[in-house]
């Protein structure tokens, strides 16, 4: 079925189109979610409402560019927006922010390297995980991330640097880690 | 910025277009939440059936109003109503008849009338606006018996006493009626009421009138469930929350006797189908060995991944009941629109199921459907009696043809579990039958008294 084909059968309502649409890019839009949720269960809440969104405004897709570009899009939009919903919740209930940062529980397809840097990603503070998404991986620049999530360029600018650098401690310490525990393994050997 | 540069890269190439298995386990969570729309093409084919029922019928009403037309056309202004052939054909001697075929101004459509023989016109509302042309004398053949048979007759009586519109002698041997007479120009015959152009009969003194009832309902239905022993409160809400309330739609077939006072008796078949959908997750380890390989890439060994991978399913459950009502009514006009209401038993003839639910123990799947050999006991194959109630807004497209539409409430008191059962599971539907009634026609005259 084509992309074209999908979309219409979606469009008339067809849930065999939606949930075809759904197998083919819910797994990348899964990646998305991972890197911009603190854990499994946050990403998996930002999939289904990022995929209900995209079932909603399918109709004004025309198609001029991907459809997994633009249901990208929507998955990164939903997934800033989570983040700032949750994050007023939580301040008016008085949790910390932090509270549900409990250890990814990632896929069993990620490799070892991939699942040691989404936990890594996942490590990192709310704003800065969320700028560091923006720029390093969706490509998008400070001006357009300060838009988005309606922060100073400076900001913007300012934690990217922080996450980098907290992230190049993290590998580091990652590294050092590994080291360890390969001369364990070698000397057990 | 070169190590920035190479971080961004590291993690770009990792995660920037990973593509994992789909979690179709969300699936059932985004459909639930999607707009339904708002014609599925399910229902498009229902509709599509009711309206081409409906147009059938509007069809071979049209094609008679049709025929009825050609018998008038021909002669123009000078056409004189058309008598029923049964009376032609009683009523005139054959020497007569002879001379009616020759006589160039009667009217064409008494010859196909008179051959076809038996025919009765139903329904003669649009004959009863035929004029009459003043300068054309025309004979017009006399009913001894058409009188009953013709619904129109007192109408055409009532021309011959009008001594500027009738002349002629008295045929005793044809009733004494007066023929010919000749009508004078734009005097229409009066609308005859609507009754007289219904076929009807008499029965206990009253005028009753038939019709067959064909409708179709998207209904609103409500489950309760109960538990029959406090300890199995736990259960309710396990089914409660495992079982969520789809859709129920029901199709009826009923004959319809209307009296002439407004007294309305029904009874036919009604088909109606519950839909639920029952969740249910299951789980498996699934077990994953990673090798784990140093710098130069050879394996040094591997790491176990234990996962428990959880599945949501789901399971559509029908429950299907045929049944019996049986109501009486009242049916008053308001204007040109009829308003009844109506209530009875409903005798239920059979219930069948179809799905599967969570067993007593919470733990179990079970399957209930009654084409299972060996289904889980748990429903009955008849419900007994139940009650019907509805309010009937009627419209008539033509005399013998009505759209309605009938907001309707029906209850089965009874369980439709078995005693066995711990739990007690009974609905209740209501809805908005949407259909159209067809009057019956020579059929229903054949009977007569």
């Amino acid at each position: 079925m084509t992309e074209q084909e999908l979309v219409k059968g979606c469009l008339s309502g067809r849930q065999k189109c939606q949930e075809e649409l759904f197998r083919r890019y819910s797994g990348k839009m899964f990646g998305v979610c991972l890197r911009y949720a603190r854990h499994r269960m946050e990403a998996e809440d930002v999939l289904q409402d990022a995929f209900v969104k995209v079932f909603e405004h399918l109709p004004q897709f025309a198609f001029k560019g991907s459809l997994e570009g633009w249901i990208r899009k929507i998955v990164v939009n939903t997934a800033i927006k989570t983040f700032d919903r949750k994050h007023f919740t939580h301040e008016q209930i008085g949790i910390d922010p932090g509270w549900d940062a409990i250890a990814p529980d990632t896929p069993g397809d990620a490799s070892l390297l991939e699942k040691d840097l989404l936990l890594i990603i996942n490590r990192l503070p709310d704003g800065y995980r969320l700028v560091f998404n923006l720029f390093a991986i969706e490509g998008y620049g400070h001006q357009e991330i300060s838009e988005m999530l309606g922060i100073q360029e400076s900001t913007s600018r300012s934690q990217l640097v922080k996450a980098r650098k907290y992230l190049q401690e993290q590998l580091a310490l990652l590294e050092k880690e590994e080291t360890i525990g390969k001369e364990k393994f070698q000397a057990g050997a | 910025m070169k190590a920035d540069g190479k971080i961004d890269d590291l993690f770009r190439k990792a995660l920037g277009d990973k593509d994992y298995s789909p979690p179709m386990h969300l699936w059932p969570g985004v459909a639930q939440r999607l707009p339904k729309p708002f014609l599925s093409p399910r229902r498009i084919s229902r509709w599509a059936v009711l309206a081409f029922g409906l147009g059938i019928l509007l069809c071979s009403d049209g094609r008679m109003d049709n025929q009825r037309q050609v018998r008038k056309d021909p002669a123009g202004p000078t056409a004189q109503i058309a008598t029923p052939a049964s009376s032609l054909s009683r009523s005139i001697p054959p020497s007569d008849q002879a001379s009616i075929d020759e006589n160039p101004s009667l009217h064409t459509a008494q010859r196909a009338e008179a051959s076809a023989p038996g025919k009765i016109p139903r329904r003669a509302v649009s004959a009863a606006r035929i004029t009459f042309d003043a300068s054309q004398p025309a004979p017009l053949p006399a009913a001894d018996q058409g009188q009953k048979l013709f619904p129109n007759q007192p109408a055409t009586q009532r021309q011959p006493e009008n001594p500027a519109t009738s002349e002629g002698s008295v045929d005793k041997r044809r009733g004494g009626m007066a023929l010919p007479f000749v009508a004078k120009r734009n005097t229409p015959f009066p609308l005859m009421p609507l009754e007289d152009a219904v076929p009807s009969v008499k029965f206990l003194g009253e005028r009753w009138f038939a019709g067959v009832d064909f409708s179709f309902s998207n209904d609103w239905m409500q489950r309760s469930l109960y538990a029959k022993n406090p300890g199995d409160e736990a259960y309710v809400l396990l089914r409660n929350t495992s079982e969520a309330l789809r859709s129920a739609n029901t199709a009826s077939l009923r004959l319809s006797l209307v009296a002439a006072s407004g007294i309305t008796l029904r009874g036919g078949i009604q088909v109606a189908r519950f839909n639920e959908m029952f969740s249910y997750s299951t789980e498996k380890q699934e077990i994953q060995y990673i090798p784990r390989r140093d710098a130069g890439g050879s394996v040094i060994g591997t790491d176990t991944v234990f996962q428990l991978v959880r599945t949501i399913n789901g399971q559509m459950n029908r429950f299907q009941t045929i049944d019996i009502p049986l109501t009486l009514g009242f049916e008053f006009p308001l204007g040109k629109t009829n308003f009844g209401i109506h209530a009875g038993p409903v005798f239920n003839m059979a219930f069948y199921q179809r799905g599967k639910f969570l067993a007593e123990d919470g733990e179990r799947i079970v399957d209930f459907s009654s084409s299972t050999p060996d289904a889980y006991p748990a429903f009955r194959n008849r419900l007994g009696m139940g009650f019907y109630g509805s309010i009937n807004i009627s419209y008539p497209l033509t005399p013998a043809l009505h759209l309605f539409a009938e907001p309707y409430l029906r209850v089965f008191p009874g369980s439709v579990t078995n005693t066995d059962y711990p739990l007690e599971q009974r609905y209740r539907t209501q809805g908005v039958f949407v259909g159209i009634r067809k009057m019956m026609g020579p059929y229903w005259m054949n009977l007569r008294p």
